[in-house]
């Protein structure tokens, strides 16, 4: 699904990216490991196109993204989830009105808007604080929000970028668990950490990044049946 | 049905940021309106000018007033007997008199100081001028009143005060550019989150943009009604009594209505105000909203 070949990205004079390849398949589930500095954020913004690489190609499902016109990229956006370390919950809005945000400017009808904002708060298990304001809401609960918002149009692929950065380590592994049961839906998840140890805690892909570069892809603790 | 239902979200939006300019949004408004009725003031008094000396180009009628005891018939049948006159009318001192009376409201009788007088018609505006250096000899006539004379400053004066008005009028306009683009600016910035959010959710450029511009629009459309007021009013009263004071001392055969070219005027100013306003909304938006 997607496909990164000789990817480098440049800031002025500062490599972000050094020369990555992978392949992601449809419905894996993908960690990007690696220190601050190392270039997860990069990464991902690459596939969302907030930043554009500087050589390589990028496709998602074929389409290639490095090259698509600006005027394409909301079109590509419709078809991803963001996550975001620090949530980006509206704080004068309610729960429900921060999922229904996005769709109300897509233009989806109220009933419509309803069903979907429903159907999301129910996977994350917060239907009953759809009512509540942000700052009602714990952290790991705040960041369940910001993953109904990213699922509520039920894209094929959901990235999140340090989802657990402002978390505790009991509610980042509820959080991982919560994407891997999406990814389990079918639903491609690309997910970064700096925290290798809880990563550990999983037996998925690992892509770990330094300085740019990409050290290493495995699949830890590969299951015994597999 | 999805474009109504962002156009009408795009609607409450801008209501939202209308809401949320707060004071801004007098700032905003008077300025503009002082532009803008500036402007349509430049205008009116341009188009009323013109006006005026389009009609006096065209007069064909010029007074003669004859010093006392002159020959008046003989005087009007010397005239009328110039080619390029087509009539002489005589009003006598008496006639006008009471004329006068009449219209100032006097009512004392007694004490005529007016002279006889005659009403001079050439056949075409452009005889009127030589047909006046030709009588201006003759004896027995005090003073001749012709109107493309007096205006001939009044040219002069239309032509530094339009240049005049439209520069402090430019003055103006880029100063509303300036706190119009501010105004947009800060609720831009303080939107950033919402902006982003809806970015990355995939949600169309103008949907983003749209209320921004629309924003601007609505600067412009109450600024030109607000500013149409003065102009209407001084249209109303200061004008049309300007005009019968006037056609008391000239012999004039037309009326000034520059009524209809305040309609176009307004529509001029509403014009400007929207095109002004959106495109500033605009360009803040391009600068300050990236995809
Ligand atoms: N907008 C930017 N301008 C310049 N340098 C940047 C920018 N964003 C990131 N960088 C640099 O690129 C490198 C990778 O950053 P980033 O992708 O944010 O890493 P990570 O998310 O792993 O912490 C760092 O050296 C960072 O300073
Ligand atoms: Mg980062």
């Amino acid at each position: 699904m997607i496909k990164f070949k000789n990817v480098s990205k440049f800031y002025g004079p500062i490599k972000a990216l050094d020369n990555i390849s992978f392949d992601v398949e449809a419905g894996e589930m993908v960690f990007v490991v690696g220190p601050s500095g190392a270039g997860k954020s990069t990464l991902m913004k690459l596939l969302y196109r907030e930043e554009k690489n500087t050589h390589g190609q990028i496709s998602i499902n074929n389409i290639d993204v490095s090259s698509l016109s600006s005027d394409k990229i909301p079109y590509l956006r419709r078809r991803m989830g963001i996550i975001f370390q620090d949530f980006k919950l509206l704080p004068n809005k309610t729960i429900f009105d921060n999922i229904a945000y996005g769709l109300r400017g897509l233009g989806v009808s109220e009933f419509e808007i309803q069903k979907r904002v429903g159907g999301a708060l129910n996977l994350v298990a917060l239907l009953d604080r759809a009512n509540a304001y942000p700052d009602e809401l714990s952290g790991g609960e705040q960041q369940r929000i910001g993953i109904a918002r990213a699922i509520v149009q039920g894209p094929p692929l959901v990235i999140a970028d340090e989802p657990t950065g402002n978390l505790d380590p009991k509610t980042s592994i509820e959080i991982f668990n919560l994407l891997k049961s999406i990814s389990l839906r079918g639903t491609t998840v690309l997910v970064s950490t700096h925290n290798h140890k809880i990563v550990k805690e999983f037996r998925e892909r690992v892509l770990v990044l330094e300085g740019g570069k990409l050290v290493n892809d495995t699949i830890l603790n590969p299951s015994p049946y597999a | 049905m999805r474009s109504l239902r962002i156009i009408w979200r795009i609607l409450k939006e801008t209501y939202q940021s209308i809401k949320f300019s707060g004071m801004s949004n007098f700032m905003v408004i008077s300025i503009l309106t002082v532009t803008l009725a500036l402007f349509g003031g430049v205008l009116q008094f341009n188009s009323s000018i013109k006006q005026i000396y389009q009609n006096l180009d065209n007069q064909l009628e010029f007074s003669v007033y004859l010093l006392d005891g002159a020959e008046t018939k003989s005087l009007a049948n010397k005239i009328s007997q110039i080619e390029e006159v087509k009539k002489v009318d005589i009003i006598p001192k008496s006639v006008a008199w009471k004329n006068f009376r009449a219209k100032f409201g006097f009512s004392n009788e007694a004490g005529n100081p007016l002279p006889d007088t005659l009403h001079v018609n050439v056949r075409k505006a452009q005889d009127l001028k030589p047909v006046v250096e030709k009588i201006k000899n003759y004896s027995g006539i005090e003073q001749i009143s012709y109107a493309p004379e007096l205006f001939q400053g009044l040219k002069r004066v239309r032509s530094i005060l339009f240049s005049f008005g439209l520069f402090i009028t430019l003055i103006l306009a880029i100063s509303t550019i300036t706190i119009i683009s501010n105004t947009i600016q800060l609720i831009i910035k303080s939107r950033s989150l919402e902006i982003k959010i809806l970015r990355l959710v995939g949600v169309d450029d103008w949907f983003i943009r749209g209320p921004f511009i629309t924003h601007g629009i609505f600067y412009g459309v109450v600024s030109a009604f607000i500013a149409i007021i003065p102009l209407l009013i001084f249209q109303k009263f200061i004008w049309n009594s300007f005009q019968s004071s006037f056609k008391t001392i000239m012999p004039l055969t037309f009326n000034f209505d520059s009524s209809n070219e305040l309609g176009l005027i307004f529509f001029i100013m509403l014009l400007t105000g929207v095109t002004v306003c959106s495109a500033s909304s605009y360009m803040v938006t391009s600068r300050y909203i990236k995809i």
